[in-house]
């Protein structure tokens, strides 16, 4: 039901409802914006990439047509502007800057402790540790390959299922599904090393 | 918790650290660029209705220039050069024939005793067998012509009748052969090498004896 609201939210906004484009914006931003913070070196360039996939769709509103999910278009704009920077930037995307992630998550951790901590429901203790092991994956994450990475997000971040994701990104869906369980199999070696259980 | 994870874990933290957001400030930002109104396409102005279609090459003034003055270029080559090319191959021959009647005389035409290249030797000589065998063709009919006179007394001339005798007699080539070590002889006569010039008569004689027959006095004191 969501997908049908979103396509006739972008039908709307290209006749002129502004008011639906900030609906399907706010729908839509979180994820959108997550899937470029995961894969973009810094969090300036994931903006930068998350404002240019929003400025690509305000201009092709007018040639919109209904002929595929609003979100399965989105995300193969986001995809293309990823592949697209990469490609520009091949270099700069070999070299993660593993001290500013180390500061990064450790920022953070702190603003998410803050964040589990009104979850009364939980103990100081498990929200600590939640947060502990949320923060490792998010590195872990960030050390799995593009691909890898890609496929884990748009599935976990943004709700696809795996034939979506094959469509978006070009690929079998056999091929999709290997790079998540691949992807899904490095984070838990990687988060078990974090934790010192290897 | 046990030892290892699941994909459920991996799947729960990875949602519990999902929370980062675009600044309110992008927000707006994004926001506010969809208010922009699509643009709408200009309507076409008188000039910018019609496209501009480049000119083809010989419809510009260069091209045009450049056209006529390849013709008249290419006219006055023609003309400069036509000349040549339409002289008579026989004027040609006779040039080539001259020139290496000179070139023998001075002993240059020894081209097997150098270091040339076995083609360019090869092809040489066959243009020199050409035209020596039109020359001395010429040079006999001269003679031949000359020969009625009766007042030939000198020695070249008697020398020159007796080997047209025994020449008019052979084959083209033998005749060509005979010419050439003749002018050969003379020449070496000419620059006092005796001893070669009678090697040279000898050597022709072993291959056309008749000639001995029909030579002069001064051929025959070169062989005693």
């Amino acid at each position: 039901m969501t997908e049908i609201v979103d396509e006739s939210l972008m039908l709307q906004y290209a006749q002129g409802d502004i008011q639906a484009f900030t609906d399907l914006y706010t729908r839509h931003k979180d994820s959108l914006y997550r899937y470029f913070l995961r894969q973009s070196a810094t969090p300036e360039l994931a903006e930068e990439l998350y404002q240019n996939v929003w400025s690509k769709l305000i201009k092709a509103r007018s040639t919109y047509q209904v002929s595929s999910k609003f979100t399965t278009w989105l995300y193969r704009i986001a995809h293309n502007e990823l592949i697209d920077h990469y490609r520009r930037n091949t270099t700069e995307n070999k070299v993660i800057a593993l001290n500013v992630e180390d500061k990064r998550t450790e920022a953070t951790n702190e603003a998410e402790v803050g964040h589990l901590a009104d979850q009364q429901q939980k103990t100081i203790d498990e929200q600590l540790h939640l947060s502990q092991q949320a923060s490792h994956l998010r590195w872990c994450l960030k050390q799995l390959p593009r691909q890898q990475k890609e496929a884990f997000l748009l599935k976990h971040e943004s709700g696809f299922t795996l034939n979506e994701i094959a469509k978006l990104v070009g690929e079998s869906s056999e091929g999709v599904k290997s790079r998540i369980r691949y992807g899904i199999n490095k984070l838990k070696h990687c988060l078990m090393h974090k934790m010192g259980r290897v | 918790m046990s030892d290892k994870y699941t994909d459920h874990d991996i799947t729960r933290f990875y949602s519990e650290g999902s929370t980062e957001k675009p600044s309110a400030e992008l927000d707006a930002k994004i926001l506010a660029l969809a208010t922009i109104p699509i643009e709408t396409k200009s309507q076409p102005t008188l000039t910018s209705a019609i496209p501009i279609k480049k000119p083809a090459l010989y419809q510009t003034w260069y091209g045009q220039l450049s056209t006529a003055a390849s013709l008249v270029l290419v006219t006055m080559l023609y003309l400069h050069n036509s000349d040549s090319f339409h002289e008579p191959a026989d004027n040609v021959n006779e040039q080539a024939t001259n020139q290496l009647m000179e070139n023998e005389a001075t002993g240059l035409s020894s081209i097997k005793s150098t270091e040339q290249p076995v083609k360019n030797s090869l092809k040489k000589s066959i243009k020199q067998k050409v035209n020596i065998e039109k020359r001395s063709k010429k040079e006999v009919s001269s003679i031949m012509a000359d020969s009625t006179l009766p007042s030939a007394s000198s020695d070249t001339e008697i020398r020159q009748l007796n080997k047209v005798k025994s020449i008019s007699e052979m084959t083209p080539e033998g005749a060509l052969e005979v010419t050439t070590t003749f002018n050969k002889i003379d020449g070496l006569l000419a620059t006092e090498q005796r001893e070669k010039a009678r090697e040279r008569l000898i050597e022709l004689l072993q291959k056309y004896p008749q000639l001995k027959a029909d030579l002069n006095a001064r051929y025959m004191n070169l062989l005693m």
